[in-house]
């Protein structure tokens, strides 16, 4: 396997405050990559090491290819023109610029806006923009859709895929979960500057535990099954939720006790609260 | 070579756009000379003689102290400056783009006193006008690099509006372009050559001096400068 990016062993603090410690990760060649974190675990920190922004205090990385970066906070001067930024941008990239990729990111429609004009969502297209100019090998994204409207997200996530296709790396810096889920193939979660889980999407989402809670006409005896009970009602936690629904039923009707309420909880967002918070 | 060209016009044509900067580059200082112009003529014997080289000292060194940080610290805040960044494109550039779009600027703004006064005011012409240019040219590289250090080191432009008045002002009122200087005290006749507009208008006026504390003031200006841009470089990979 081809890697296009190889973190290893990163170490960054900022005035002794450590924020990375020691993350080690590969990006395969053609892949998509989630960063996923609550606020200040060290995303955005480990991409702008990536990115060469900050300095590395301990550790290596490693990229093999040409980079383009949209960052999580960009912005340009107020009075500059977007098809001025793209043409000063690609001036400095060597290219000249992709008027099909203007197209797909629906930027022609406001190429003569200054910058202070834009709405959140255009500025994130034109960075998107900026950061494809060269035409990249690897895309580095730091939370690309948000503040974007639904039409919006669609359409980055439609970019997203015809660069995967075109076997382009990306590495994603995400809040939303369900964004994750729908295009990356790898997932780290990183919790206090430390990698939490590293491994694929399908596995964040099939190894998950189920918080199954239940609520009888009366309290039964329940045995062979750890549970919680908080206003009686029956908390369960399962990864095996067909096998536990069916030793709590065999033992429940012989009781003559009756299911007044069900409610099964099982989302990638609670495996990645296990992950990200410890929960 | 042409992106750093293209990235100069495009800052030129930003200015332009930007009306706060085209008060301080065109409108104050041609108001300001019009009105005052008209004033001095009316009060003032023989002020046709030094009326080029006063308005002009004026209007660099309110366009170059007030009016050209302004750029600088929109390019050099965070978000602006990381974008530039990791598209690899060299911050000195933006140093220099901002700088030589400034003096453009500022020129014009000196070329139409020039053209203008004599005309609309009956004020003398330099006897010398290459001396008159290239003392100009120093004049404005040295206010320039001045407004390119408070661009660089002052973070917010509330702040920038407050520090730059400490050059500005005593600028205006001790360089002698409002009033001789044998007028002031002596220990303010002092202190106006520390100011760069002292010995600019001097130099524009034809009064003997010598160019030597601009050329050294631009240096010390240069350096710092050169540190600043070194605490944002790029780590290298």
């Amino acid at each position: 396997m081809t890697y296009a990016i190889t973190v290893d062993n990163l170490y960054k603090s900022y005035d002794q405050h450590p924020v990375l410690k020691g993350i080690s990760f590969t990006i395969n060649k053609g892949e998509i990559f989630a960063l996923l974190g609550m606020n200040g675990a060290g995303k955005t920190t480990t991409l702008e090491c990536i990115e060469g922004l900050l300095k590395i205090d301990k550790g290596r990385v490693l990229i093999h290819g040409t980079c383009g970066v949209q960052l999580q906070n960009s912005s340009l001067p107020k009075n500059m023109k977007v098809i001025e930024a793209l043409q000063y941008f690609a001036k400095w990239a060597n290219t000249t610029l992709n008027k099909d990729l203007l197209h797909q990111l629906d930027i022609h429609h406001f190429m003569n806006k200054q910058y202070y004009q834009l709405s959140t969502g255009q500025k994130r297209k034109l960075h998107l923009a900026i950061s494809l100019l060269n035409n990249p090998d690897i895309l580095i994204l730091d939370e690309p859709t948000s503040g974007l409207d639904v039409e919006g997200r669609i359409l980055i996530h439609k970019e997203i895929k015809k660069l995967k296709e075109l076997n382009k790396t990306i590495i994603l810096a995400s809040h939303d979960l369900q964004e994750v889920q729908e295009l990356c193939d790898r997932v780290a979660i990183i919790k206090d500057g430390e990698i939490a889980f590293l491994d694929t999407c399908d596995k964040l989402i099939n190894d998950q535990q189920y918080h199954l809670s239940i609520q009888f006409s009366s309290l039964p005896t329940i045995r062979n099954i750890q549970y919680q009970m908080h206003n009686h009602t029956f908390q369960f936690t399962t990864s095996n939720i067909e096998d536990t629904l069916q030793l709590i039923l065999e033992q429940v009707y012989p009781q003559q006790i009756s299911i007044i309420n069900i409610k099964l909880e099982s989302d990638i967002q609670s495996r990645f609260l296990d992950y990200a918070k410890g929960e | 070579m042409k992106p750093f060209l293209y990235g100069l016009l495009l800052q030129w044509k930003m200015n332009l756009r930007n009306k706060d900067i085209v008060v301080f580059y065109y409108l104050v200082p041609l108001l300001f000379y019009l009105f005052m112009s008209t004033v001095f003529i009316a009060i003032m014997p023989n002020v046709q003689q030094t009326l080029i080289a006063s308005m002009t000292i004026f209007g660099i060194t309110m366009g170059g102290i007030l009016g050209s940080p302004y750029p600088l610290i929109e390019l050099f805040s965070y978000d602006i400056r990381k974008s530039y960044q990791v598209a690899n494109i060299p911050l000195y550039t933006l140093v220099l783009s901002n700088f030589l779009s400034a003096f453009i600027h500022l020129l014009i703004m000196s070329l139409i006193i020039f053209i203008s006064a004599p005309i609309l005011f009956q004020a003398t012409l330099p006897t010398d006008i290459l001396h008159y240019l290239l003392s100009l040219i120093l004049i404005l590289c040295t206010t320039l690099s001045i407004g390119t250090i408070f661009g660089l080191y002052v973070k917010s432009s509330a702040k920038l509006a407050m520090y730059t008045q400490i050059i500005f002002l005593p600028s205006i009122v001790l360089s002698g372009i409002m009033f001789p200087l044998d007028l002031l005290p002596s220990f303010l006749q002092i202190c106006s050559f520390l100011l760069p507009a002292t010995w600019g208008y001097q130099l524009l006026a034809e009064i003997p001096s010598s160019p030597f504390p601009l050329f050294l003031l631009s240096g010390i200006c240069l350096y710092c400068i050169y540190k600043r841009l070194i605490t944002y470089k790029k780590t290298t990979q």
